[in-house]
């Protein structure tokens, strides 16, 4: 039974996790994705809701599963609503890059304000990583609600850069508030082999679901604030 | 010493097949260049959906941003411990 003991002390990133919630899991996750963005595009809401299957994944599995869920999620979405999401599969990884380190590797998710800074930092990172493409292949519009803001700021005097940035950090902040903490609370309803090694918020289930709650009217706040900011 | 305790939710199911980090960061560099693969029909598709820009040039602005995302992956190779697996 030697061989048994150290298999039970590795840390979560090491451990080895039965292929089967793999192979259910990430489907999952980009098919939540994709409806997300699917509801998103119908009813043309100030936020993206395609990354919350990925926050799931790479919290749960590791970062680079959720970029795998990042790229289904986006090459399943231009199949279905065509390819101007295709580029924004860079931003599902960032952001799975971004959770799934930053869980794991950093402990970001052993707290609440921790995790609550870590979904500002994937909004951030995100951003950063939209603003180029945005402006580079699309010219700062790709028929999203933030265009309306991009507009605002536009009005306001800022140069194109500035102005997608601006909008899309604020719809970003939204989003990854919502997405971050809907994904905490579906991380556990999981089975509790998933999570159990995982470094996130030690408190009551209730408790949990009181902090998922509360991150999760935050991003409306912000959706809110930055739609009365911008007079969108 | 104590046997593995198969009840334990600690302690993820065994048997059968299972993969790790080093599965993970496979799949993630494949799901890259899967990407890579499909950024020509891509950058054709965009030009033809939104009539704007030049087939060349988001094909070369999407290569650009996808390069540091494959650099990513080899620095992540490099320092993923995969001794224990």
């Amino acid at each position: 039974m030697a061989a048994v003991a150290p298999a039970a002390r590795r840390t979560r990133y090491q451990q080895r996790i039965p292929l089967t919630y793999v192979v259910t899991l990430v489907p999952v996750a980009a098919a939540l994705n994709i409806v997300g963005g699917y509801i998103d595009n119908l009813l043309h809401l100030p936020i993206f809701m395609d990354m919350i299957g990925t926050a799931v994944v790479a919290i749960t599995l590791g970062p680079w599963w959720g970029a795998l869920v990042g790229v289904i999620t986006n090459t399943g979405s231009a199949f279905l609503s065509g390819p101007v999401g295709l580029p924004f599969a860079l931003c599902n990884v960032v952001g799975a890059l971004v959770w799934g380190y930053g869980v794991r590797s950093f402990g970001m998710g052993r707290t609440f304000p921790r995790f609550f800074v870590l979904n500002l930092i994937v909004a951030f990172m995100v951003s950063l990583t939209a603003v180029p493409i945005y402006v580079f292949l699309f010219g700062g519009a790709t028929g999203h609600f933030s265009d309306l803001m991009t507009a605002a700021f536009l009005a306001m005097g800022q140069n194109l850069f500035v102005s997608v940035f601006s909008s899309n950090i604020l719809v970003s902040l939204a989003d990854k508030l919502i997405a971050g903490f809907v994904a905490l609370a579906i991380i556990d309803a999981l089975p509790p082999a998933l999570s159990s090694g995982i470094d996130l918020i030690k408190a009551a289930r209730s408790q949990r679901y009181m902090y998922a709650a509360i991150g999760v009217v935050a991003g409306i706040a912000v959706v809110l604030v930055s739609l009365a900011v911008t007079g969108s | 010493m104590a046997e593995l305790d198969r009840t334990d939710p600690e302690v993820p199911e065994t048997t059968g097949r299972t993969v790790g980090a080093k599965e993970g960061l496979g799949m993630g560099v494949i799901a890259l260049g899967f990407l890579a693969l499909i950024l020509p029909w891509a950058s054709n598709a965009i030009v033809d959906a939104t009539k704007q820009g030049d087939v060349y040039s988001i094909l070369t602005g999407s290569v650009l941003e996808l390069g540091v995302f494959i650099i990513a992956a080899g620095v992540a190779v490099i320092f993923t411990n995969f001794d224990s697996e």
